[in-house]
């Protein structure tokens, strides 16, 4: 598989890409059943099935199209969103967008007077999530 | 279209827009002076920087718009230096075919020259992005 940059990875809510990213991070976490017991001998053992598996991901970059804020700052709008997606920027053909529900953990905006609006926004997995 | 030479015409326009006399870099005489009638503008190197996001492309740029005068004091080159200050610094930009994010001065600076005219120089920094 061929190395990919960075920027080609998409966060899209539905068809729109999410404008201004400049670093998106994306990682799972599953937490073991653990069954060590005296048996053991001292080494831990584990299922082999997990208790509980998170997915998370996390954008930041130049605040631009106001989609995520509006999300975000209206207290009235779930922050449970059904349309995210995110894209692997090293796509293996058919097999490199997870898809899901993601809860909106928090959104943080910056505003440096020098420079350009920053933001910053992170998402974690409710229930399933598929990877196609 | 290219970025240097829209962002050149833009400040350009909006300096001639003052009623100042504007160059691109001012005429030289034959003995190697300047061959430009004082007080005058230039435009003169702009540098750029990427600003990037992962999906949009845009720069990050530096303009120096040098001032000269023949006056007796540098009070001439100051009040046109001024002028420039109350029409760009946070002022508007219209750079065909981008967005400008902002523009602000960095820096202002007037000295003597060797054949007694002022030299005044002020350093304008600003963010454009292409518009999609």
């Amino acid at each position: 598989m061929a190395k990919a940059a960075g920027r080609t990875a998409l966060v899209k809510k539905g068809a729109t890409v999410i404008g201004g990213v400049r670093v998106s991070n994306i990682q799972v976490d599953y937490t073991p059943i653990d069954v060590t017991d005296n048996d053991s001998t001292g080494l831990q053992a584990l299922l082999d099935d997990y208790s509980m598996g998170v997915l998370s991901f996390d954008v930041e970059g130049i605040e631009k199209d106001a989609v995520l804020r509006n999300i975000a700052f209206d207290p009235a709008t779930s922050k449970k969103i059904t349309d995210l997606t995110f894209t692997f920027g090293s796509a293996e053909v058919g097999v490199d967008v997870i898809a899901g529900d993601f809860f909106m953990l928090n959104y943080k905006e910056g505003n440096d007077y020098k420079e350009a609006t920053t933001f910053s926004c992170s998402f974690t997995s409710s229930e399933a999530w598929t990877l196609s | 279209m290219a970025a240097e030479f829209e962002l050149q015409k833009a400040l350009f326009l909006a300096l001639d827009g003052l009623g100042l006399t504007v160059y691109d870099s001012a005429k030289q005489a034959a003995n190697g002076g300047s061959d430009a009638a004082f007080p005058y503008v230039e435009v003169g190197a702009i540098v750029l920087a990427e600003f990037d996001t992962a999906y949009e492309t845009g720069f990050d740029f530096v303009a120096r718009i040098h001032t000269r005068s023949r006056s007796a004091a540098m009070k001439e080159c100051k009040d046109i230096q001024s002028q420039i200050y109350a029409r760009l610094h946070r002022g508007s930009l219209a750079v065909t075919g981008f967005n400008t994010i902002l523009v602000q001065r960095e820096a202002s600076d007037v000295t003597r020259v060797a054949d007694g005219s002022f030299h005044g120089v002020c350093e304008y920094r600003g963010l454009i992005e292409y518009a999609t």
